[in-house]
């Protein structure tokens, strides 16, 4: 298993906007190459500093490829055969993680982390792995699961758990809670650009423009809300001209996906990173039954067209 | 006649003014929670090279006209290097081992934030 270094960055800067608002801004290097970015534009650098110590807490719990002397994390879940007593973070995603693979009838699964890694391993030095190797991982994951008792976890099998398609998410989620009982509105949370949580801004309307990557001049305006979006472009690996993203089926083992880009609206950050990895795996026929059980709005893309698009979610051109 | 070259001249503006943001570009090159150099892209004329150093070893980064790239490094799997040179924001290079990460920001950015990538 690859072995990874975790550079937690801290970066603070308070810039003084026109007409006395403050702005606090901050930038976290957390979650696997994720880039943070909190921007207060009301509040302290005491709310900054309180919302940068829950997301490196976050990384840390929920790392599972290092081990940390201070906390139990997923890593120590992953290699243990007893019982754990971990955090109610730890608790509350797994329990969220499992609900979420009931909901979408498995095409999210927590204990994919073995199958992630094999083809983590494989694609750093540019070989597929073999369909032996894909189907030993399936059967693996197919056969664990995860066991909780109180505030204690184990994994019965031979899966691991990897939590990188909630953990930012559920790590907004955890900065929209407390932004709400410090009555802090006006903010924007970068989960590096796939996870988005939002308040207003401190001008106009309070809309901000959210830029779509792959339209040309496209943007949405929104406000108090939160986006998941999932895509190949990111992490894609090119091998004998064959495009491999970074999100793997859990049934048939592959890195291919349906689409090429999601983009979710919504409410429930967590929730919106979830869904957006998983709906990267299926056909656009299925997304409305998704839109009405999570009142979310989507806009997929592939090979360069929009092939799925809610009502009212409204792409606008600069 | 004036209609027509009034109309082409306003869309000339607006193509300038609307664009992604590939122009007026400059670069912050952080390692770890240092801002290590500041790199007005816009202003540069030719390619040209220069070292930092990272957490475990030197980077050599080039930069020309509205790009940047990390050319070299140390680093075991080159992910900074394959990047190539970033034209445009909403794309920074990481490179995780030496603790490096380079923002591209852009003051012609009309949108406070892109998703999609």
């Amino acid at each position: 298993m690859k072995s990874k270094l975790l550079f937690p960055f801290l970066l603070l800067s308070i810039s003084l906007t026109s007409c006395g608002n403050s702005t606090y801004t901050k930038n976290l290097y957390v979650f696997d190459t994720s880039f943070f970015t909190i921007k207060l534009f009301e509040g302290s650098s005491e709310d900054l500093n309180n919302i940068s110590s829950i997301v490196v807490n976050l990384d840390k719990e929920f790392d599972a490829y290092k081990h940390y002397d201070d906390i139990t994390n997923i890593y120590d879940i992953n290699h243990a055969d007893n019982y754990l007593e971990v955090s109610d973070d730890i608790i509350s995603v797994l329990n969220l993680s499992n609900q979420m693979k009931e909901a979408t009838n498995g095409y999210f699964n927590p204990l994919i982390g073995n199958l992630s890694n094999l083809w983590k391993t494989s694609l750093d030095s540019s070989v597929i792995p073999s369909d032996t190797d894909i189907q030993n991982c399936i059967t693996e994951m197919n056969n664990s699961s995860i066991l909780f008792d109180q505030n204690r976890v184990k994994i019965a099998g031979d899966a691991t758990i990897d939590l990188g398609a909630v953990a930012k998410g559920f790590a907004l989620s955890k900065i929209k809670e407390y932004l709400s009982n410090s009555k802090i509105t006006h903010y924007l949370i970068d989960g590096g650009r796939s996870s988005l949580l939002l308040g207003e801004k401190n001008s106009g309307d309070g809309y901000f423009n959210i830029g779509i990557d792959q339209i040309n001049n496209g943007y949405f305006k929104s406000k108090n809300c939160a986006y998941g979006t999932s895509s190949i472009f990111e992490q894609q690996v090119t091998i004998d001209n064959k495009d491999y993203s970074h999100i793997i089926n859990p049934f048939t083992g592959m890195a291919e996906s349906e689409q090429d880009l999601v983009i979710l609206v919504g409410d429930d950050p967590a929730v919106l990173d979830v869904l957006s990895t998983t709906l990267m795996l299926l056909p656009v026929s299925s997304f409305a039954n998704f839109e009405s059980t999570y009142s979310i709005s989507i806009l997929a893309m592939k090979n360069d067209e929009i092939t799925y698009q809610t009502n009212g979610l409204e792409v606008l051109h600069h | 006649m004036a209609t027509i070259i009034a109309a082409v001249a306003i869309g000339i503006l607006l193509a300038f003014t609307f664009t992604k943001a590939t122009d007026n570009l400059s670069a912050s090159i952080y390692v770890r929670d240092a801002l290590i150099q500041e790199v007005n892209l816009s202003n540069e004329t030719s390619e040209r090279h220069f070292d930092i150093q990272g957490t475990n070893g030197t980077l050599t980064i080039s930069v020309k006209h509205n790009a940047i790239a990390v050319i070299e490094s140390n680093c075991p799997h080159q992910d900074c290097v394959n990047e190539g040179y970033v034209t445009e924001t909403n794309h920074p290079i990481i490179c995780a081992y030496n603790g490096v990460y380079i923002i591209v920001t852009s003051l012609n950015s009309i949108n406070d934030i892109e998703v999609g990538r």
